[in-house]
């Protein structure tokens, strides 16, 4: 809604500045998006008058005039075909700036004879840009030489944009809706316009006969007949409110129409009375199939559930929408069938929305005007139609209204209203509220009962008026307290906890936080090689989703940050980590029947130099034992117990390189290098690598740390080294050194793995450093020998290793 | 007797601070002191001296070696100490090389902000709550009294998976089902952070966006207890000389209504770029949750009142960074994350 600020002034006498009523307005829930002036451009320009014409000595086409411009006259050249001895016309003098142009204007000569400055086009104004506009000179009807050319054209104003939410769009959509709010804000009386008829002519009546099929889609109809108008443009004043409140003049006929529109809220539709055959009117749903070429020249189908206003014969106009072309208004036309009415509001929004069609008058309509205005706008349309048009009133009106909506009543408890709000307002000030805003009261019973007039219909319950209440209190005057009460319990749930402390730890091996979209692209689970049978294909797909590479829910997260990784490598970044905690969406069955499940997942996913190594050290790159170490890490932080790995088959991962994850024997997920397939599908440089882990599942491991005493005796250290085969796996030697050394093993660590010279090919050295220690002793060198021994002879019988220390 | 000790005394000192290093020092020390040096011998020749002398000789000679001992001593550590500075300013380094690398992963700008959010509501004795992004449509909008011709429901702003099912279009279906589930205990405190969906892609408009939502339901919750806790919010986000207004606005689960705007927290409220001249910035809708919404949760509304509120993270982070693009929460470009 636009609302010019000089024209809200026909309404109430506000002496706010346009800045101020803008701020009252927000406040009270009108937001006021902004201050515009439409006058914007031509500061400086004024108005001049032609006082004499002549051609120019040396150019055929150009003709020197000589222009009042108040203080004095100049002298200008022009090559406009419309000029004439006595008109008034825009003057832009040197230094003045024309809208759009970046220089300011000097003084020109046109072969020989000097022009101080130019005479101006509706174009050159930036006000128009029909033909019409760029081929002459414009030609005010209003202003006096030298006057502001801005104030000649009614242009010295500032128009505010509202951003109405709907339920103020139902009342405020109009310039008596914001200037009943406008009364509200300031204690000011609305002035309605007076509406003058001129009295019906005699003799040539005009008839027509009008049929509502169902009165629920059009509670009411009501119709005027205006005979022997001549169709002109509007005057200005109209056709400039017209323009600020962002519609575009036509001619009287219609402009008047947009106009009563503006002022009351209630849309009018003239028709070209002479074109409606019969001189009948019937309100009835469309035909199936039925065919409708509106005003804008489109012929529509049109289906049952749109409501039309039809003829004897036809339809000549989508209610409430807009106007059929064979019934409209031209030059020609002579007589107005005028239409004030209103209809059911689902019915013209479900119609104008399914053609692409919203209009002024459909908004409106879709929002619900005031079923009891139809008559003072009809009038008032007729009225100034008569006034503009010359015309005389030969019918009407006829008004098809069956059943009369009496005001709304709603009960109003007070002290409910104390008690939403938290203020202690009295009974006065409460009423005193709801009859600023035409509301009446009635306060005898404990309930109050508020009269609502139909313009409200946004009112319909106690809260609604609870609200009112609020607004006109003003929000700013309620008074801030802090709830009471004990505060419930703290369920941070320990999950957000242990996700919060999982992303530190992360987060310090070095792993980015990513947030990713939720959505697959089909495409996906090709670039994973996924197969056939894989329950990751059974993907939820959106009904209308926005792209094909947003059409389905994701069932895995770490594909995700693969695209993340690609992202980042293609804008030259030469490699880093990236982790999730996010949803994947399963559906048991497809299409859903129920809520699918939403499982939370820990994804992870690295490439190329994840770390500099800086001037001195080594670069950290991605690699399967950063991820190991990265996902030990973890669970050693979170105390989530015993992992192990178990060899894996997942067809997204290299053969060779993935595991699968157990948490204190649970699997948990699996990890490993990209197989280097998917890596070049997601248009990777290898090698990456990526782990997608059951968040939950890993997360219930979460173990308050065990304490043990620490150590009261000495430890003893020993090294191993032998040589394996290569099939025999690491954890494999560890778990013989572990069973065979018993209790007195403290620890033991790997502390080198060679391959190569003089190590026999398909063997390998590992070398392991135990520490033996007893809680109850220091132990003596016999008994540590005693277990070593032990242990060196269990990895020669068990594992035929060949020991080397 | 005496002159013989009184030389080598004279030469022992100078031949100590003559030393050029510990080591001639040391030389020096067995030459005057050890088991063969000249004081050593002095002693050693005593035997032949009149027994009436030697107290007073060896007493000569024990002070002459107390001296010696005393000046080796100070010269060892005058010694000692340039030797040190030597060595120390062999070691000098280049400080202006960098320090080393270690790992540091970001938390997302989003998420940080987020837990911010959440961590302030958690320290007003709020819980956190959860619900589906894959929604009942009744729950996204009947339950919270969005009827089935509201322009919000209008399939082209939202994502639907089946008719019954839609990506959820904001987290106030949570407010439901936790009334649901907890009715008819009271209070009722929680927020609600996660994932929300749009059928919306633009500069400020993300498919995928966030949004933390907050309910109270009590005996006696006021709109001036919402203003309250809001207030607290934002002076505790960002900063004690924050003022917050709020404007009546239309939310259907909520009436009476309000979008709440903070002073901005750019030019604390005198007018810039950011706030478009206006000195406030909006940060979140709110309002006393509706009775219908009350009732669809379980409650009685002429029994109990409540509050709700709904932010949008993506917007907090955007004003608070000044970020334009909201695109860029998404991307998880390198440079963007680093930033934070
Ligand atoms: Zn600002």
């Amino acid at each position: 809604m636009r609302v010019s600020y000089e024209w809200l002034k026909d309404y109430i006498d506000v002496d706010l500045s346009p800045a101020e009523l803008a701020e009252r307005l927000t406040a009270v829930g009108l937001a006021v998006e902004g201050l515009e002036d439409p006058g914007a451009g031509l500061a400086g320009l004024l108005v001049g008058k032609i006082l004499s014409l002549a051609p120019h000595p040396d150019a055929d086409r150009l003709q020197v005039c000589q222009v009042d411009i108040g203080k004095g006259m100049v002298q200008m050249v022009s090559g406009a075909p419309n000029l004439a001895v006595g008109q008034l016309v825009p003057v832009a003098l040197p230094g003045a700036k024309l809208p759009g142009l970046e220089s300011r204007l000097q003084a020109m000569e046109f072969r020989g004879v000097t022009s101080q400055g130019m005479l101006c086009s509706t174009w050159e104004l930036g006000l128009g840009d029909t033909e019409a506009d760029r081929a002459g000179i414009m030609i005010l009807e209003e202003g006096q030489p030298g006057d502001k050319l801005s104030s000649a054209l009614r242009l010295d104003d500032v128009v505010l944009v509202l951003e109405l939410t709907p339920n103020y769009a139902v009342h405020c959509q109009s310039m008596l809706g914001v200037a009943r709010e406008v009364a509200m804000l300031t204690g000011l009386a609305v002035k309605e316009p007076a509406i003058i008829l001129p009295d019906s002519a005699h003799g040539a009546e005009k008839r027509v006969r009008v049929d509502v099929v169902d009165t629920e889609l059009c509670p009411r109809y009501s119709t005027r007949i205006i005979s022997d108008l001549e169709t002109r443009p509007s005057p200005l004043w109209m056709q400039q409110r017209l323009r600020k409140a962002g519609m575009r003049p036509i001619n009287n006929l219609v402009d008047v129409t947009n106009y009563v529109m503006l002022e009351m809220g209630q849309p009018l539709h003239a028709f070209d009375y002479e074109r409606v055959q019969d001189k009948r009117i019937i309100v009835r749903p469309a035909l199936p199939g039925e065919l409708l070429i509106t005003l804008d020249g489109m012929e529509r189908e049109l289906q049952e559930d749109d409501l039309v206003i039809a003829d004897a014969k036809r339809a000549i106009g989508l209610a409430g929408v807009m106007g059929g072309e064979n019934t409209e208004v031209g030059p020609a036309t002579r007589h107005v069938l005028l239409e004030s009415a209103c209809f059911h509001p689902t019915t013209i929004g479900r119609t104008s929305r399914r053609l692409g069609l919203v209009s002024e008058a459909s908004n409106r309509f879709h929002k619900g005007v005031d079923v009891n205005g139809c008559i003072r706008a009809l009038d008032r349309a007729a009225a100034l139609l008569a006034q503009l048009g010359g015309g005389r009133l030969t019918a009407g009106p006829i008004d098809v209204y069956p059943h009369p909506v009496p005001p709304k009543q709603i009960l109003l408890r007070p002290a409910r209203v104390n008690k939403v709000l938290g203020t202690e307002l009295s009974g006065e000030e409460m009423a005193n509220c709801l009859e600023r805003l035409g509301l009446s009261v009635r306060r005898e019973t404990a309930a109050w009962q508020v009269t609502v007039p139909t313009r409200r219909g946004d009112l319909q319950e106690e809260v609604d008026l609870i609200e009112e209440v609020a607004r006109v209190y003003g929000y700013d005057r309620i008074p801030a307290t802090i709830p009471g009460g004990m505060a419930s319990e703290q369920l941070v749930t320990e999950q957000t906890m242990v996700q919060e402390q999982a992303g530190q730890i992360l987060r310090g091996c070095g792993l980015n936080e990513a947030v990713t979209y939720s959505f697959f692209d089909r495409r996906d689970l090709d670039r994973l090689q996924l197969p056939a049978f894989a329950q990751q294909r059974r993907l939820i797909p959106l009904a209308n989703p926005l792209r094909e590479e947003q059409a389905f829910m994701r069932t895995l997260l770490f594909p995700k940050l693969l695209e993340a990784c690609a992202f980042n490598a293609s804008h030259q970044t030469l490699g880093g980590a990236f982790y999730e905690i996010g949803p994947v969406y399963l559906a048991d069955d497809l299409p859903l029947q129920d809520l699918p499940a939403e499982e939370l997942r820990l994804a992870m996913a690295a490439y190329g130099e994840i770390m500099s190594g800086g001037w001195s050290g080594r670069p950290v790159t991605a690699g399967f034992f950063w991820l190991k170490g990265v996902i030990e890490t973890l669970a050693q932080g979170l105390h989530l117990g015993e992992l192990a790995f178990r060899p894996s088959d997942q067809p997204s991962f290299h053969p060779g390189r993935q595991a699968s994850l157990l948490c204190n024997g649970v699997p948990v997920g699996v990890f490993g290098e990209i197989h280097p397939l998917v890596a070049e599908a997601y248009d990777i440089p290898g090698p990456v690598v990526a782990a997608e882990l059951d968040w939950q599942a890993l997360a219930e491991n979460k173990r308050l740390p065990e304490y043990r005493p620490l150590a009261r005796f000495p430890a003893v250290h020993r090294d191993l080294a032998l040589i394996v085969p290569d099939e025999i796996p690491a954890a494999r030697v560890a778990a013989v050194i572990t069973a065979a050394a018993g209790p007195l093993l403290d620890g033991i660590v790997l502390f080198d793995v060679y391959q190569g010279q003089p190590v026999p090919a398909g063997s390998r050295s590992l070398a392991y450093s135990l520490t033996y220690r007893s809680p109850e002793r220091t132990l003596t060198d016999a008994e540590v020998d005693a277990v070593h021994d032990r242990v060196r002879t269990a990895l020669q019988t068990e594992l035929r290793a060949n020991l080397r220390s | 007797m005496r002159e013989k000790v009184e030389r080598i005394l004279q030469q022992a000192q100078e031949g100590i601070a003559a030393a050029k290093s510990q080591q001639e020092l040391e030389s020096l020390r067995v030459s005057l002191l050890g088991k063969k040096g000249q004081l050593t011998a002095l002693l050693r020749g005593m035997g032949e001296l009149d027994p009436q002398e030697r107290p007073l000789v060896g007493q000569m000679v024990n002070e002459a070696r107390g001296q010696l001992e005393q000046l080796l001593k100070e010269r060892r550590q005058e010694l000692e100490a340039r030797e040190l500075q030597e060595r120390l300013a062999t070691e000098r380094i280049d400080i202006t090389l960098p320090g080393l690398p270690f790992p540091r992963g970001r938390e997302h700008v989003l998420q940080a902000t987020a837990r911010a959010i959440e961590r302030i509501f958690l320290s007003m004795g709020f819980s956190i709550a959860q619900g589906p992004e894959l929604e009942w449509d009744y729950l996204n909008f009947e339950a919270l009294n969005i009827p089935a011709d509201h322009p919000a429901r209008d399939m082209q702003d939202s994502f639907y998976v089946t008719d019954e099912i839609v990506l959820r279009t904001q987290t106030s279906p949570v407010q439901v089902r936790t009334m649901q589930q907890m009715t008819p205990n009271l209070p009722v405190r929680i927020i609600a952070p996660g994932r929300v969906y749009r059928r919306d892609d633009d500069v400020t408009h993300s498919p995928v966006f966030h949004q933390i939502e907050g309910l109270v339901v009590d005996q006696d919750i006021t709109m001036g207890d919402l203003k309250g806790t809001l207030r607290a919010f934002a002076y505790r986000m960002y900063g004690p000389q924050t003022r917050i207004r709020l404007r009546p606005s239309y939310f259907p689960f909520t009436e009476p209504s309000a979008e709440v705007d903070v002073s901005c927290t750019i030019c604390g409220g005198t007018g810039c770029r950011v706030c478009g001249e206006t000195g406030w910035l909006e940060i979140l809708g709110c309002g006393m949750v509706h009775p219908r919404v009350l009732k669809n949760g379980g409650y009685d509304p002429d029994r109990v009142t409540g509050f709700a509120f709904g932010l949008g993270i993506e917007r907090v982070a955007m004003l608070k960074y000044g970020i334009d693009d909201i695109r860029l929460f998404y991307q998880n470009d390198f440079r963007f994350l680093r930033q934070f």
